[in-house]
């Protein structure tokens, strides 16, 4: 049975995942950030 | 008590249970003052003579939004207990429950630490070097030592925000020069009579939260006459760009018509005993920053 707050409720899981979703959406901007920008310095300068 | 202040009750409850979302984070990075920083940081990238990958100007634009975000966050960190009175801040993710302080102070000084380091990393060490001085700046001189100790606070926690162009400069040249100065200051100078008009209509928040503006101490007839006084100073020097050869006459003709514009919407609220030119003027001096610094953009690309 789940509660209607707290560690067990859905709207506590719901939102876990949405903030594990935006975490791995960060990683991901960070590998294309630190690929592109050392692209950009190796050609640019 | 009515079920509608118990719903009320146990869904506020039910928020802080449930644990932060995603957007709460997002609002610790005040994304308002966050645009106009991005704006006139860009500006300053923009007009700055010299040239920058785009790519790395991208980067440089990035680190500046996150990097004033970050120091936003540690604000709202620092002032909890103030932001909880103010009506205008009280229903900001810490106070409300949201988002625990700690974990806003950690995200805020991740943040900070990574877009400074990326700035040096990827762009130059000078614009860096800027960024980390704005943000410490900004939680150090402004919001634990200023904010709640001298009316003055916000004159030279200004400075803070006025960063960003001349950040967005040291990003293309890697120095410091007066144009890039003539930019800081303009920010600089325009601040106060910003913060002071929303001040003139919050004053009792203010007091409530017993932060010192300048209006709950000195009133608000001495806080008018200082308003003028800054749209004054504004005038000449936001001529001063074409002066430097950094914008043309389009420029100069529309940053006088705007600076005129601020200087009468000052006397407006000097002569009024009513919140509502305060209100306007406030509003005015948003569309001024952003408006003079689209005209050195669009000056520049013409």
């Amino acid at each position: 049975m789940t509660t209607m707050t707290g560690p067990d409720s859905e709207e506590f899981v719901k939102r876990r995942k949405s903030r594990n979703r935006a975490m791995l959406v960060v990683l991901l901007a960070l590998c294309v950030l630190f690929y592109v920008m050392t692209i950009a310095r190796m050609g640019g300068h | 008590m009515s079920d509608t202040s118990i719903d009320a009750r146990s869904n506020a409850l039910g928020a802080v249970l449930d644990g932060p979302q995603v957007s709460d984070y997002w609002e610790l990075l005040k994304p308002r003052v966050m645009s106009l920083v991005v704006f006139t940081g860009f500006a300053g990238l923009f007009v700055a003579p010299g040239h920058l990958n785009p790519v790395l100007a991208a980067i440089a634009v990035l680190c500046i939004a996150v990097g004033s975000g970050a120091a936003g966050a540690i604000n709202m960190w620092f002032d909890r207990d103030i932001d909880a009175v103010m009506a205008r801040t009280s229903a900001r993710p810490i106070p409300v429950g949201r988002v625990q302080p700690g974990e806003a102070l950690g995200f805020g000084i991740v943040l900070s630490a990574g877009s400074v380091v990326v700035m040096g990393l990827g762009v130059n060490w000078s614009a860096a070097a800027l960024l980390a001085l704005a943000i410490l700046f900004y939680v150090f001189v402004y919001t634990m030592w200023l904010k709640r100790r001298t009316p003055q606070n916000i004159v030279i926690g200004g400075a803070a925000g006025a960063f960003p162009p001349m950040i967005g400069w040291a990003a293309v040249t890697g120095d410091v020069s007066v144009a890039s100065v003539v930019l800081f200051l303009l920010i600089f100078f325009w601040t106060p009579p910003h913060f002071w008009a929303l001040a003139l209509y919050r004053t009792g928040d203010y007091a409530k939260a017993g932060v010192p503006m300048l209006p709950v101490v000195a009133g608000s007839a001495a806080t008018k006459r200082q308003m003028l006084l800054y749209t004054l100073i504004l005038l000449p020097l936001a001529i001063s760009p074409w002066g430097l050869g950094i914008a043309g006459l389009w420029y100069a003709t529309g940053a006088l018509v705007l600076s005129g514009l601020f200087i009468l919407s000052a006397l407006r609220v000097l002569r009024s005993d009513d919140d509502k030119p305060a209100r306007q003027m406030f509003g005015f001096s948003i569309l001024y920053l952003f408006a003079l610094f689209a005209l050195l953009i669009v000056d520049r690309a013409g």
